[in-house]
């Protein structure tokens, strides 16, 4: 406390120079006292609202200190004027007043403080000059230059009035030391000073806000509506229920007739009902509310009771068992129960169904119609099943005509596209349905659709050829090579695992080894007649093919010139051979279907194809490799007919090298390019189209053009001098040459791009990246993704439109609140 | 074999009563609504136009005063009592809800009334003359004319202790009576009717109405305001800012500081209670503390400010007009640029008045326009203006910010909205839905070329479009000029200059 005070009466005895505006117009009303007041009052002031404690105590300190002193200057001014209690009115009003402003305060009350320090020291000599008057700080009054002022003489009179001023004593004696005193300042200067660190002061204080005032310039909506508006509920609804209409007020009245009104009263009818039902009977019969199993209300005698609870107890046993029995069948997973046990529901069912046919003959019948429709649909639906007693019998017999064997490979074909369906919507749960059906194991099925395998690709052959008889292009012999390979192939899987399949088995079938035994001896067999056929067969069809071809040729190919001198059947062989061969070694030939990028649907127009397949006879290579693989990855009933241009392309290389090439040498990419390779005159075309889209674009032609208009501005007709050629203007004068334009597709040899303006394009074109937004892609981003309700939730569409400002019509918005400026806490701002 | 078929619950898609919303399904998968940007574009180009058709600011007009009105106030604790000021030394209180006078006095003061403004307490309003005097008048109106015309219209409803009322209660009655305010906007009712006055001028015989307290001062007031909270009020006069308690003769502060300004403007700082700032004629912007009894810092602009406004909601900022018609926006901690220039008016700026959100001010005009601008951009909002609207002297928002009343040379007060297309009236749900999405949609492609130029098209008095054109050709021809000098001098020694650089001449401490 003791520093506060000093500056404090540092700061008194600086008021006695320094002239108020508001001292000055008080002294002119009160002249008397006014020099001591008016500081006083000052002093109070400047520290109005700012520390009231402060305030508080230094005036009663004052009053301890020096009422003895100056007790009657107090007491006169108690009770002077109107104008004086006004001023304790004002000064009362200021303390009350500004208690919030508080701390804010007391930084710049410091600062002003200190302010007063720096200046004690110069305001010293006046300070002192009182003293030598009377012992008084406050008065002012002037001194002679000729007295020498000492601090003794100045402290001397103290020592005798009181020991309280010791303190004060003590303390200048610290000042003592100090020797020299310099002029005052001007006040302009001071002021300056203190308006200065005020301004900080002040600045700093109003930075407080900022965290508010940057959270709302930043918030997306601000908020102003009314923040505890009370919420209806049902309850609320209930309390501040009052009839309006009669009809309400009946209501009302009859319900507070019937107590439902009274809460309490419910809640203890409730009770007694409760009770009177825990009594078993003794209460009143009509409340059905309370009727339950054992049926209480009803008037039991104590022996009937207890057989229905004997009764119910049973049954409940009962259908627990039940449950029990039933829980653990289903648990069951044996195969062979369930084949009992179907036997066994079938027989009680057919049991069950004399006795009805007995009984009742016309339910009996019914039931046999729907029986009978629903075998019916059965029937319908398992025709693709191949496990009607049809076609099991004619599998067993194991020698299928050709037609039968359509008819079954048909119902399988559409077995296998219904499953095909089935797994794609419900997963794979029927295989494991049809194999139980069948009741087979894996090897067994297995072992059958090999066999199926072995068989149809007999039966295939025979077909096809039929086929190949009615097609000409078919008899080629390069084609009949591919389908033989492919088919061979096949055989050859299916032979080896029907080998594996029965070596797996051992010797406990012997039976069943025997016959597949035979069975493959005999195919064995078989192949070789057939192939051998097949040989025969061919080499007349390849020669008949080629000479067709070559008949339809019309070019002059060198090597098939070549090739007609050569004798056909020659010829023929050869192609055969080197097919053969083909045949001997599948890897080489066949390379990998899957990886083939052209691989056929095998599922073409034959016709379509036919045509296509002379256009391109002297075609690219491209299109024999497709043909090629087209053969390779086809069924037999269907083959690309571009494939004959191989055949003769092969033929020209002399043999069957330039086809290996095209299969094995060509990487993928290569095949891609040479499948997408543009002609060459499009590439020119191309260029020539760039160049005249770049000279319309281009600025500086309509300059030269400009410049080079003959017979411009001189005239014509018979005998007229021939212009004077143009002088040639100085470089000086001359226009700027207009540069060629840079384009975008410059540096693109394969891309144009227009760069004309698109007028229609530009109303939806931003000249620049609007302000807010620092980049393109911010600004893009800003505006993806639509609002509204068509695209958006609800929810989401409320929160992306609410407004920036949300207010309730004739709601008074006030102005930030005083718990808004935080100083360091970081609590929420409130309004 | 399983199939799967459309079902609906149908209880879930019965209503119980016809009240009951019904159950809309929809499919929110964007291939069934493709094109979404190019509908929402042409929704929001769709919306820009319906904006500007529905665009109609005007209110209602307030006649009355015979000469021309020189300052106003609006109720800061309430929405209908609204005070203005005439040249004449008339003064009047209206009551915005039925837009009638409910009290005037002709000969409030002899000469212009300056200033004017309400009490902390919301029961008294003060004014301020040329004839030194600062005279505290009693707001009751109640008992008066206008208020007994609704007494009978709503239910014998008591309203009229209600502004002496502290400014926490009869929140409840101030939405009816907005409701109200909206019923007759809708209704559009002529405001022409004679407005039936206060008991002071009901007939010559009544006497004049007299004021609770008067001031008498040396020198004439030019500005006044109140203290938002105590009981002190500040004017402006010829030499000094002072600074007086309403229970005081005389005033307990008088701020005469850097020279014998003669100041024009005081306003009090709403938030931050203790700050005070004055415009004086010598061009400057001065702040004051009244907590420590010392000024802070004055400016010096290039032309006079005639008018000042805190920023309610940023305590710092405050708003001057400017004489040069540019507004100028400052922050007290850095006066020595303002944070920005709001320009668009083509006269010199007489009034502004913050809407109490602090995001937008209006500012009335010589030029006999009001420009409503956003606290942070450079051009104006909007501007209002009618053929018969002269001079703007004072303009005004309400408490709610809704609307903006201005005063002008034509001794007439105007009520506008603030915002041109609000629609008055109780808006439904689905009507405030689709205008939600209409302004999120109109902010969202509001860079767009098309929809910029829809929204900123804007019809003005060919005055204001000959001053606009003659304006754009001296800047550029200022421009050009500043472009040849920096273009002939060495390089680097001349620099274009910054608007806002330029504005400050000079600080003070």
């Amino acid at each position: 406390m003791a520093p506060r005070k000093t500056s404090k009466k540092a700061m008194k005895t600086k008021q006695s120079s320094r002239k108020s505006p508001l001292s000055k117009s008080r002294s002119t009303s009160e002249p008397d006292w006014g020099s001591i007041k008016t500081a006083d009052e000052y002093n109070d002031r400047v520290l109005e609202g700012v520390d009231d404690e402060e305030v508080d105590s230094d005036i009663d300190c004052f009053d301890s200190e020096d009422e003895l002193m100056y007790g009657s200057l107090f007491t006169s001014r108690g009770g002077d004027s109107d104008d004086d209690e006004g001023d304790s009115d004002d000064s009362d009003a200021s303390d009350d007043s500004d208690d919030e402003d508080e701390e804010e305060e007391e930084d710049m009350l410091d600062m002003l403080a200190a302010l007063d320090k720096k200046t004690n020291s110069h305001r010293k000599e006046e300070a002192t000059s009182h003293a030598t008057l009377k012992p008084s700080e406050f008065s002012s009054t002037t001194t002679t230059a000729s007295e020498k002022l000492t601090m003794d003489s100045l402290l001397n009179p103290l020592a005798s009035t009181s020991s309280n001023f010791a303190s004060i004593r003590s303390s200048m004696q610290s000042l003592d030391s100090t020797k020299t005193t310099h002029a005052l300042q001007s006040t302009v200067v001071t002021d300056r000073a203190s308006r200065k660190l005020a301004y900080e002061a002040s600045s700093k204080d109003v930075s407080n806000w900022m965290e508010t005032v940057k959270a709302n310039r930043e918030a997306e909506t601000l908020d102003f509506r009314p923040k505890n508006r009370a919420k209806v509920t049902t309850n609320s609804l209930v309390n501040k229920f009052t009839p309006d209409n009669d009809f309400e007020r009946q209501i009302q009245e009859a319900l507070e007739g019937a107590g439902a009104s009274d809460e309490r009263k419910m809640v203890e009818a409730e009770e007694a009902l409760a009770a009177g039902n825990v009594k078993g009977g003794g209460g009143d019969d009509d409340d059905a509310d309370f009727d339950d199993d054992l049926g209480s209300n009803t008037n039991l005698t104590l022996e009937e009771f207890k057989k229905r609870h004997g009764q119910l107890a049973k049954m409940r046993s009962l259908l627990f068992y039940e449950e029990r029995k039933r829980h653990q069948i289903n648990k069951i997973k044996s195969k062979k129960y369930r084949k009992i046990r179907k036997k066994q529901n079938e027989r009680e069912a057919g049991k069950e169904m004399e006795l009805l046919r007995s009984s009742d003959p016309e339910l009996a019948r019914e039931l046999d119609e729907q029986e009978a429709t629903k075998r019916m649909k059965e029937r319908m639906t398992l025709a693709h099943k191949n496990t009607s007693k049809w076609a099991r019998q004619q599998l067993r017999r194991g020698n299928i005509d050709t037609d039968t064997r359509k008819a079954l490979s048909k119902q399988v074909a559409i077995g296998d596209k219904l499953r095909a369906k089935q797994m794609g919507e419900g997963g794979g749960e029927d295989d494991g349905d049809s194999s139980g059906e069948e009741g087979e194991d894996e090897d067994e099925r297995l072992k059958r659709k090999a066999r199926e395998v072995l068989e149809g690709v007999e039966g295939d052959d025979e077909r096809d050829e039929r086929e190949n008889h009615k097609s000409g292009l078919f008899k080629l012999a390069f084609m009949q090579k591919g389908i033989e390979t492919q088919r061979e192939k096949a055989k050859r899987e299916a032979m080896e695992l029907l080998e594996e399949l029965e070596r797996g088995e051992g010797g406990g079938d012997e039976g069943g080894e025997d016959y597949d035994d035979e069975e493959d001896e005999e195919e064995e067999e078989e192949e070789e007649e057939e192939g051998e056929k097949r040989k025969g067969e061919r080499t007349t069809i390849v020669g008949e093919g080629i000479e067709i071809d070559l008949d339809d040729d019309d070019d002059d190919d060198e090597n098939i010139d070549k090739n007609d001198s050569d004798e056909n059947d020659d010829a023929g062989k050869k192609v055969a051979g080197s097919m053969k061969r083909k045949a001997a070694e599948p890897k080489d030939g066949g390379f990998d279907i899957a990886s083939n990028p052209w691989m056929g649907d095998g599922k073409a127009d034959k016709k379509g194809k036919k045509k296509k397949g002379k256009k391109e006879v002297d075609g690219s290579i491209v299109d024999l490799d497709k043909g090629i693989s087209m053969i390779v990855g086809d069924d037999s009933d269907s083959v690309d007919m571009t494939a004959q241009g191989h055949g003769s392309d092969s033929d020209s290389d002399g043999g069957d090298e330039g086809g290996k090439r095209g299969l094995e040498k060509l990487s993928q990419s290569e095949l891609v390019e040479r499948a997408f390779a543009a002609p060459a005159d499009m590439e020119d075309e191309f260029k020539k189209e760039k160049q005249a889209m770049i000279e319309k674009d281009d600025p500086s032609r309509k300059a030269a053009e400009d410049d080079n208009v003959q017979g411009w501005g001189s005239w014509t007709g018979a005998g007229v001098r021939k212009p004077k050629k143009r002088k040639k203007l100085s470089k000086k004068l001359e226009a700027p040459k207009v540069k060629k334009a840079k384009r975008a597709d410059d540096k693109l040899p394969t891309v144009i791009i227009n760069e004309k303006r698109m007028k229609k394009m530009s109303k939806f074109k931003v000249a620049s990246v609007p302000y807010p937004f620092t980049s393109a892609e911010q600004y893009e981003r800003s505006m993806a993704g639509p609002v509204g309700a068509d695209w958006q939730t609800t929810q989401t569409v409320i929160n992306m439109t609410r407004p920036e400002i949300l207010k309730k019509a004739g709601r008074i918005i006030n102005p930030i609140g005083k718990m808004a400026k935080k100083k360091n806490d970081k609590r929420k701002a409130r309004f | 074999m399983k199939i799967k078929a459309l079902s609906r619950n149908v209880e879930k898609h019965t209503r119980e009563t016809s009240g009951d919303i019904k159950v809309v399904s929809r499919n929110l998968d964007p291939k069934y609504k493709p094109m979404e940007r190019a509908r929402e574009y042409t929704r929001a180009v769709q919306a820009a136009k319906l904006q500007k058709v529905f665009a109609k600011p005007f209110v209602a007009a307030l006649e009355g005063h015979m000469d021309a009105v020189s300052c106003s106030a609006a109720s800061r604790g309430h929405l209908c009592p609204f005070m203005s000021g005439g040249v004449d030394g008339e003064v009047r209180v209206w009551d915005l809800a039925s837009r009638k006078a409910v009290w005037s006095c002709k000969t409030a003061h002899s000469g212009w009334v300056k200033g004017v403004c309400i009490g902390s307490d919301g029961g008294s309003f003060f004014t301020a003359g040329l004839d030194k005097t600062v005279k505290q008048w009693k707001l009751g109106v109640g008992e008066i004319g206008g208020r007994e015309e609704k007494k009978g219209k709503k239910k014998g409803k008591v309203k009229g202790k209600r502004y002496e009322d502290d400014d926490s209660e009869g929140e409840s009655s101030e939405e009816e009576e907005e409701e109200e305010e909206e019923q007759r906007g809708m209704k559009s009712t002529s405001s022409a009717e004679a407005p039936s006055l206060g008991y002071g001028n009901n007939s010559n015989m009544a006497p004049a109405p007299t004021p609770i307290n008067s001031w008498l001062f040396d020198n004439a007031f030019k500005s006044m305001d109140h203290h938002w909270k105590e009981e002190f009020f500040a004017t402006a006069s010829d030499e000094s800012v002072e600074v007086w308690s309403e229970h005081r003769s005389n005033p307990i502060q008088s701020y005469k500081l850097w020279g014998n300004d003669s100041c024009n403007v005081v306003r009090y700082n709403p938030a931050e209670r203790g700050l005070l700032a004055h415009c004086s004629s010598d061009r400057g912007i001065g702040l004051h503390d009244t907590r420590g009894g010392t000024g802070l810092k004055k400016t010096v602009l290039r032309m006079r400010s005639n008018c000042l406004e805190w920023n309610p909601m940023e305590p710092m900022n405050f708003v001057v007009g400017n004489e040069d018609h540019n507004c100028y926006s400052f922050d007290m901690r850095k006066l020595d640029q303002p944070t920005m220039i709001h320009k668009g008016h083509v006269g010199a700026v007489l009034s502004i008045g913050w809407s109490s959100t602090g995001r937008e001010f209006v500012s009335g005009s010589y030029d006999r326009s009001i420009r409503i601008f956003q606290s942070r951009a450079g051009t104006s909002r909007d501007c209002y203006y009618t053929k018969r609207m002269q001079r703007v002297f004072c303009v005004n928002y309400t408490a709610d910010a809704r609307f903006v009343i201005s005063g002008s040379d034509d001794t007439n007060l105007r009520i506008w909205k603030a915002k041109s297309n609000d629609k008055i009236g109780q808006t439904k749900i689905r009507e405030e839905k689709s205008m939600n999405y209409k302004n999120k949609l109109l902010k969202k492609f509001s860079h767009m070329p098309e929809i910029r130029n829809i929204v900123k098209q804007n019809n003005l008095p060919k005055f204001i479009k000959k001053q606009n054109n003659m304006k754009m050709v001296q800047k550029e021809g200022a421009k050009r000029k500043e472009g040849n000098v920096i273009k002939h001098s060495k390089k680097g020694s001349v620099e274009w200059s910054k608007e806002r650089e330029k504005t400050v001449v000079r600080k003070m401490d």
